[in-house]
Parts: structure tokens; C-alpha cells; sequence
């Protein structure tokens, strides 16, 4: 198999407006991350290599394919993209029969659209109306429509939004299964340690431009330097917070009763997502919603940026 | 693009929104049912066929000197569908004339209305002959003398057609069609579709199917009823030239209003209703070449001249007196003309979605 991707000055305007700017990479198969704080140019970039978008200027080569409207390409890669948005009418299985068909395959489409909710473990929700769903069934379903085809490359946008803990681990696993099965993957994502729980290759994209690409280790003392905030939707917050300050070494910790929201700061993410369930099991409270807020990341960056 | 047009189908009858459809579908029918009983339509045939119509739709045509004719039946000559009427017949007594005797004396200003006679002594001809319809049923003794009966209830029909092709298919197709692209873009669902391998005429195309399907269905049965409560006038030939109106309407308004969706996406459904409110309602009215630019002309002039229906011959202009053929013509020429502009401005448009979560 050849390159993954290859750029080249690639560059993307909308008016005066950059959206990527000069961005050469040759990436080879494999799992890597795309991470990047809101607004770094993830999702220009994403549409690009996906074909939803024309360069303005530079090459890009995606499997070999230039992607701009290539039904070639389009058959070869598989997008699970960052809006949760859906025709909330259709069931499930009826989703992804529907674009696994558009997708070319024809009469086997529902026996692949079963096997792929199936393996997404969303067996069991597929003939209710997505409308109906919590945020990890729909997140799902996304991931679902992404590998119904069996894509060469599966890119995942934020993958991890607004899952429970189970659901987060379930979607590591697949990533990592999938991986293993030679499917390449690109997770663009703006927290550092979901895209490191996945893969240790990472392309750091800020201000439309690459930082950085590499392995993930040759950042990862910068980031303890700085702490790295999370969010927790629970029903019992004021208890899961005690409980969580006697466990764990946090720099913060503070409570939105309102929103029903903890704000965490730790500069050890790792082992917080790794007690968090067992903590939170422990005291009774049902963990809703985990959210990492792009601060620390946007810290690593301005770093790195003062220091190029 | 079977798989587009099946999801299209789904869209529109399928769970919440096919309420929406029943509810504007059977609004017509409630009012062909308020008109019938009410017996509105009855009126307006006395009217359209005898003094109001003339008055309105003719004016200036039949002049305010002109006075009606009582007439006994013979006295009218039919020559090969035609009608000739002479001075002499007219003024004195009834006897047959050769077809060169009609064409001498027919100096009086005439015209024939719903087997009624106008004369005007101070006006020159400007034609000798008023035409009847061949199939118009011809009998001596009807209740005003004409001897002339119409098979077809012009009023109703255009009635219907007011309703349905001209209307209806209007306002659904506006709602639809303008919202082709617009609802996948709102929604953010484009991206699951323009990611895969789908031609984007075939995006299009699906599409525009799957809407005239789902419309037609529901539009087809109110037709029906409105039909049938009408007294299934005219017979079922009458129907079906309804409802091949109301498909070329269907057809050609969904392609204008999907060309309007790419064209205009953020504005595509208020110039829509303004296209549709100025061209296609009152423009389309207006005798003076313009009304030849819209499409409800061209679908009128099908009924009109497929049902033969009773127009005087000043108000053709107005009505529609395009032949069938040229109505075939212009719906296709819009509706595959509207489709493969659409087809050309989506294949090299970058439609981008923004997730603001």
C-alpha cells in the first residue's frame, strides 16, 4: 500500500479567510491523531481529504486519489463527522442501510448495516427512531455509517464528544480493533489524551498550519506542565466532587449546581479516566457526560508557537 | 439514486410530516364541498357562460352597444363545425343558407357565447365565422333557443384546474422543492451523502422523483374527490386531463424550485412565493406575450384544448391557446432544463456544513 496522504503547500481560503494554510504532510497507513484546538483548521482539513472541499491552492492526495468530488475515493473512505445530526425519523438499521447502499453495496447492504451497528454495539437500539436516542447511542450510529463499507481510511471527528465512560471505552477498542485489522484511521480531536489513548502517532494542527507530527511521547512532559480540565455530568454532583478530591490529586475542583456540572482540573488525565468509573460506582452516582475542554491543549500550542 | 428517491418518499410520508401533507391535501377538497353544496359553481357557469364572463374576460370585445339575440334554433346554420349566421336569418326568419350566402352578408359585429347570440349593428365584422367545438351537443330545443348545450362544464373545470395544477402544486412544490437542498444543509446531513460515492445529479435527480411520487399520490386522490364531488363532471376523460396537468405541474414547478434552492439557497422559498405569486398567478393572466413565459399558460392551454372546453375566442388569449404539443415542450424543456442547471451549479459548488455545537 502507498502513502496515506500526501500534501503539498496545501491551502484553503474562504475569501480572505485561512482555513489551512501551506500544509505539506506525507502520513503512511496506520492510526494517527489530528490534534488541534476549535478553530485549528481540523475540520477544513478533514474536508478536504474527504473531498467536501476544493484546494484553493497545493496538492492533496488521499489513497493515491485526489479527493475533490472523486466517487473512486469516496468508495474507499469512510467519515464519521462532527455534527450529531441525523434524519431523526429513521431508525438505526434503516440509516445505515440507506447510505451503505449509496455506498455501493447493494442487496448485502442491510445484513453490512447490522454487522457494522452490531459491532458499534448498538444491536440492540437499531429499530428505534434515532430521534430517540441518548448522545453515545447516536455517536454510535455515526461510527456505524463510517465502517459499513469497510473504508481503506475511516476518519473520526471528535469521535469521543459527550460519551459515557463505557462508550468511550467501547469506541478505544474498536478504533484500536479496527487498527489492528489494517484499516487506516485519523481521529481529529481537540483533547490530547483521547487521541492518546488511541494511537501514538499525532499530527498537531494549529492556526491552519502542521506543528508538529510525530510520536506522541515527544510531547507529553509538555503537557503535564499544564492541568487539564474536564467535565462531568452527573445527578449527584456536590457528592461525586468529595469523592473525587479524597481519591485523586487534582489541581481544581468546582461545582455548577445549576448545569448539574463538575469542572475538574488534573494534570494527570490518564489516571483520572482510569478511577473515574470505579469513584464514581463506589459513591452511587451515575456519570451522564464526560467533556475535555480544550484549555490545556490551547496552552501546549501558544507554547509551542512561542518556541517555533 | 433509487436509494435518494426512497428516502425522499420516506421524508415527505413518512411519520410526522405526512400529516402535513393530508392536512394541505384535504383543505380542496373541503372547498370543492363548500362550493358544491353551496351551489357557487352553478352560478358562476350562468355567469361565465352568459353576461358576466362576456363583460369580464371579453371586454371591449363585445361592445356596449351590443345587444343579445333570442334566436330560434334553425336559424343557425352549422357548416363543418362552424357557425354562419347571417343578417337576413337573423333579422327575419329561420331557413338554411349556402355557405357562400354566409360569408356575403355576415356584416354585423357577432359573437357567440355558450349558445348564446350577440349582435352589434354599429360595429364592422372582424370575423365570419364563430366556431363551434365539434363535440358540443346540438339540440333545438334548449331552454334559451341557442340550440347549442355544453358537454363540458367549462367552470368546473377550470375550477379544478385553478385549484389543483394552477394552486396547489404551486404552493407544495414551493414548499418541497425549495428545500431540496436547503433541508440537508439546515439539517447537516449533506455530509453523509457527499461523502460517498453519489454523483450529484443523481443526488438531484432522486430527489426531484421522490418528491413528485410522494405529492402526486395524495394530489391525485383530491383531485379524485373534489372530481367526484363535482358530480364526475364531464366524464373521466376530464379527470385525466386534470391530472396530466397536475403532473407537468409537479414536474416543471420542482425543477424551477430546486434550480431556486441552489441558486439562492437562503432565500430560495420567499422568491419562490414571489415567482409564484407575480408569474404563475397574475402574470400568467395577462394577455400581452408575458403570460406566454409561465407555465400554468401552458398547462391551462392543455385543458382547454384537450377538453375542448367552451372559451370565447377573445379570451383564448388570456385562458391559454397553446397546443398541447407546445405544452409538452415547455414542460420538459423546464423541468430537464431546471434539473441539469441544478445538476451543473451543485457539481462544482462546495457545500460546506458547520457544526456550532
Amino acid at each position: 500500500m502507498g502513502a496515506l496522504l500526501e500534501a503539498r503547500s496545501l491551502t484553503k481560503l474562504y475569501g480572505v479567510v485561512i482555513g489551512v494554510n501551506d500544509i505539506t504532510l506525507d502520513l503512511e497507513p496506520g492510526v494517527i491523531g489530528l490534534l488541534g484546538p476549535n478553530g485549528a483548521g481540523k475540520s477544513t482539513f478533514i474536508k478536504l481529504i474527504t473531498g467536501q472541499l476544493r484546494p484553493s491552492e497545493g496538492q492533496l492526495t488521499v489513497l493515491g486519489e485526489r479527493p475533490w468530488a472523486n466517487m473512486r475515493l469516496f468508495k474507499r473512505i469512510g467519515l464519521c463527522p462532527e455534527q450529531d445530526s441525523f434524519y431523526d425519523q429513521l431508525s438505526a438499521l434503516e440509516f445505515v442501510t440507506s447510505l451503505a447502499k449509496i455506498s455501493g453495496l447493494g442487496s448485502g447492504a442491510k445484513e453490512r448495516a447490522e454487522q457494522a451497528l452490531e459491532r458499534v454495539g448498538a444491536t440492540e437500539f437499531m429499530h428505534r427512531p434515532i430521534g430517540t436516542y441518548s448522545k453515545g447511542m447516536r455517536q454510535r450510529t455515526k461510527i456505524a455509517q463510517s465502517i459499513v463499507h469497510d473504508p481503506d481510511l475511516l476518519i473520526l471527528d471528535e469521535p469521543l464528544t459527550g460519551t459515557d465512560p463505557v462508550c468511550r471505552r467501547e469506541i478505544m477498542d474498536l478504533v484500536a480493533s479496527l487498527g489492528e485489522e489494517g484499516t487506516s484511521i485519523l481521529v481529529a480531536s481537540h483533547v490530547l489524551h483521547e487521541v492518546q489513548s488511541m494511537t501514538d502517532e499525532f499530527v498537531l494542527i494549529h492556526g491552519g498550519r502542521i506543528l508538529a507530527s510525530g510520536k506522541v511521547h515527544e510531547i507529553r512532559s509538555l503537557m503535564n506542565e499544564f492541568p487539564h480540565r474536564i467535565t462531568i455530568k452527573c445527578d449527584d454532583t456536590r457528592k461525586l466532587a468529595q469523592a473525587l478530591i479524597s481519591e485523586l490529586p487534582l489541581e481544581g475542583v468546582s461545582i455548577d449546581a445549576e448545569q448539574g456540572e463538575i469542572i475538574v482540573m488534573t494534570r494527570d488525565p490518564g489516571q483520572f479516566y482510569a478511577r473515574l468509573p470505579r469513584i464514581a460506582l463506589q459513591a452511587g452516582i451515575h456519570v451522564r457526560e464526560l467533556t475535555s475542554a480544550d484549555d490545556n491543549l490551547e496552552a501546549v500550542f501558544s507554547y509551542l508557537i512561542s518556541v517555533h | 439514486m433509487f436509494e435518494i428517491y426512497r428516502m425522499q418518499l420516506g421524508q415527505i410520508l413518512g411519520s410526522r410530516m405526512k400529516w402535513l401533507v393530508i392536512i394541505i391535501l384535504s383543505l380542496p377538497v373541503l372547498l370543492t364541498l363548500a362550493v358544491a353544496t353551496g351551489g357557487a359553481l352553478e352560478e358562476l357557469e350562468r355567469e361565465l357562460g352568459r353576461e358576466e364572463f362576456s363583460k369580464s374576460v371579453a371586454a371591449g370585445v363585445i361592445p356596449k352597444t351590443a345587444r343579445r339575440v333570442t334566436w330560434e334554433g334553425e336559424d343557425i346554420l352549422f357548416m363543418g363545425g362552424r357557425l354562419g349566421l347571417t343578417r337576413e336569418g337573423l333579422r327575419y326568419r329561420g331557413r338554411s343558407m349556402s355557405q357562400d350566402e354566409v360569408r356575403v352578408v355576415n356584416d354585423g359585429y357577432l359573437i357567440f357565447l355558450d349558445g348564446q347570440l350577440w349582435i352589434d349593428d354599429t360595429k364592422k365584422p372582424q370575423s365570419e365565422n364563430y366556431r363551434i367545438r365539434s363535440h358540443d351537443r346540438v339540440s333545438p330545443d334548449t331552454p334559451n333557443g341557442s340550440g347549442v348545450t355544453l358537454t363540458v362544464n367549462t367552470a368546473s373545470a377550470l375550477y379544478l384546474f385553478l385549484l389543483y395544477p394552477q394552486a396547489l402544486c404551486l404552493l407544495i412544490s414551493l414548499f418541497y422543492g425549495t428545500s431540496v437542498l436547503g433541508h440537508e444543509l439546515t439539517g447537516k446531513t449533506l455530509t453523509y451523502l457527499f461523502t460517498r460515492p453519489l454523483p450529484r445529479w443523481k443526488f438531484i435527480l432522486g430527489k426531484y422523483l421522490g418528491i413528485i411520487t410522494a405529492l402526486l399520490i395524495p394530489t391525485s386522490l383530491s383531485l379524485l374527490t373534489s372530481w367526484l364531488i363535482l358530480g364526475a363532471l364531464g366524464g373521466f376523460s376530464v379527470f385525466l386531463a386534470l391530472l396530466a396537468a397536475t403532473v407537468g405541474a409537479l414536474m416543471a414547478y420542482n425543477a424551477i424550485f430546486i434550480l431556486f434552492g441552489f441558486l439562492i439557497p437562503r432565500r430560495a422559498m420567499i422568491v419562490a412565493l414571489l415567482y409564484g405569486v407575480v408569474f404563475e398567478m397574475v402574470l400568467s393572466f395577462v394577455p400581452a406575450l408575458v403570460n406566454q413565459f409561465t407555465i400554468t399558460y401552458y398547462l391551462r392551454s392543455f385543458v382547454v384544448k384537450t377538453l375542448d372546453l367552451q372559451i370565447p375566442h377573445e379570451a383564448i388569449r388570456v385562458i391559454g391557446g397553446a397546443s398541447p404539443l407546445a405544452a409538452l415542450i415547455a414542460v420538459s424543456v423546464v423541468s430537464v432544463g431546471g434539473l441539469a442547471i441544478s445538476s451543473l451549479l451543485a457539481a462544482n459548488r462546495e457545500f460546506e456544513i458547520h457544526d456550532q455545537a
